[in-house]
């Protein structure tokens, strides 16, 4: 039982469920992984919970080269995992990090959406999408936007989203061929939360080879270093370039103690996985 | 407010409160007590049950959530009175001690078995990644999986 009395709906359009949620105190669920955990520690007390999973036009799921891949609110992990192999032919890295989000159970409910609008530092669906360039389309009673996911959070546990508004879809353009890595240090292997995560993508690997990189885990929110990409972009991947690209990641973290590590070793790891990435993807070899 | 659900093949109406959860239900209100609650924050698997044909953590699911659900707990495995394959495998191989994790590595055991009848040692790892066991140290629960796999029939 949790500690606290709510109301509980499910809409099945659209429309009555922004209706609802329009209104002060009430919070969007999909998988409910986060914020029934939540709800359970009093880190939140809305008046009404609003499930959205009965809303047929949320589980939509679609990809074309031309629209890239457009992802519905109420899809889940393993849904994206297990049913749509377009995700991890077109989008490698983003397939790695969402199947290392909780354990097989989370992420039969779990939805990107929801790791998106729960906004933790150490989403780990978040740094690949945002190498992929993702956008987001929010809708409201008032009507509807589409922002850059790398300008929806504000800091830890908060995004622009506006009381009322939810987002109904990922929308994840398609620019060509991908390779790369996301690689996430956690205490145990198995459920655990980022201690760090690096999103490594290399787009078009065999043509202008655009090397894109964000991080989980070592700032308010997760963040793109454009600095490192603007700085071997063109350039021969040699021990040096690797180094000073390591080490301008580095320099672009803020990460802080916690439970799960302290920020020395993320500021460390935060050099040392970036090299070790470009390493493993065999595009460079370290001299020694 | 009542909700409609399917359990171990029994169709029910419940009374449940949105601040319940599905776990809340099925052992205080319907005395299903095979789920068991040990976080209570989805980190531990014990009270993992198979909702609409995939292992969940009924700790995280609102109970109205579960309106229209089919739901197999651990004791529907068992049928008149007859074990589960997966249930004599994890005996012969005494793949549990204390038993408090058992159900839920049960009901893992059997979503995955459904969906890859022959996994190998790292799919089994992966697809109970979410069960916590303090007692056995594992092994003997693979070996338990592995065996099951064979006695329903999988080629090895």
């Amino acid at each position: 039982m949790i500690p606290l009395d709510f109301s509980y709906f499910r809409p099945t359009t659209l429309e009555e469920a922004l209706d609802i949620l329009s209104e002060e105190g009430m919070i969007p669920i999909l998988g409910s992984t986060d914020v029934v955990v939540k709800l359970r520690a009093r880190r939140l007390k809305p008046k009404g919970v609003v499930d959205l999973k009965a809303i047929e036009e949320l589980h939509s799921f679609s990809f074309s080269k031309e629209e890239g891949m457009v992802i519905g609110a109420a899809v889940t992990m393993n849904e994206l995992i297990e049913d749509h192999p377009e995700v991890k032919e077109n989008y490698p890295v983003f397939y790695q990090a969402i199947k290392k989000v909780g354990a097989y159970q989370t992420r039969n409910r779990a939805t990107v959406a929801g790791n998106i609008g729960n906004s933790s530092p150490a989403a780990d669906s978040v740094p690949p999408l945002l190498t992929y360039n993702a956008k987001l389309k929010l809708v409201s009673k008032e009507g509807e936007r589409t922002v850059e996911l790398k300008d929806f959070f504000t800091g830890p546990g908060k995004n622009i989203l506006k009381q009322g508004e939810i987002i109904h879809s990922i929308i994840v353009p398609y620019e060509g061929p991908s390779i790369g890595m996301y690689y996430k240090l956690s205490r145990i292997k198995a459920v655990d939360l980022s201690t760090i995560g690096v999103a490594l993508t290399v787009i078009d690997p065999d043509g202008k080879r655009d090397i894109r990189i964000a991080l989980a885990s070592v700032a308010p929110t997760p963040i793109r270093v454009f600095e490192a990409e603007d700085f071997i972009r063109g350039k021969e991947l040699t021990p040096e370039v690797v180094d000073e690209f390591a080490k301008i990641v580095q320099k672009n973290t803020s990460p802080i103690t916690d439970t799960r590590g302290t920020k020395e070793y993320r500021y460390e790891m935060a050099y040392v996985l970036p090299k070790k990435i470009l390493r493993e993807l065999g595009l460079y070899e370290e001299v020694s | 407010m009542v909700i409609k659900f399917t359990i171990n093949g029994d169709e029910m109406e419940v009374d449940v409160k949105p601040n319940e959860t599905l776990l809340d239900v099925l052992r205080n209100k319907l005395f299903i007590t095979g789920p068991k609650e040990g976080c209570g924050n989805g980190e531990c698997g014990a009270c993992t049950v198979i909702y609409n044909g995939k292992p969940v953590n009924s700790c995280l699911i609102l109970a109205p959530e579960a309106d229209g659900a089919e739901i197999l707990t651990v004791e529907g495995l068992t049928k008149d009175g007859k074990l589960h394959p997966i249930q004599e495998a994890f005996i012969e191989e005494n793949a549990f001690q204390c038993g408090f994790c058992t159900p839920g590595f049960l009901m893992s055991t059997k979503a995955l078995l459904e969906r890859n009848p022959n996994p190998s040692r790292e799919e089994i790892v992966e697809a109970l990644s979410g069960n916590l066991c303090r007692c056995t140290g594992y092994d003997t629960i693979i070996r338990a999986v592995k065996k099951a796999a064979e006695k329903m029939g999988a080629r090895s």
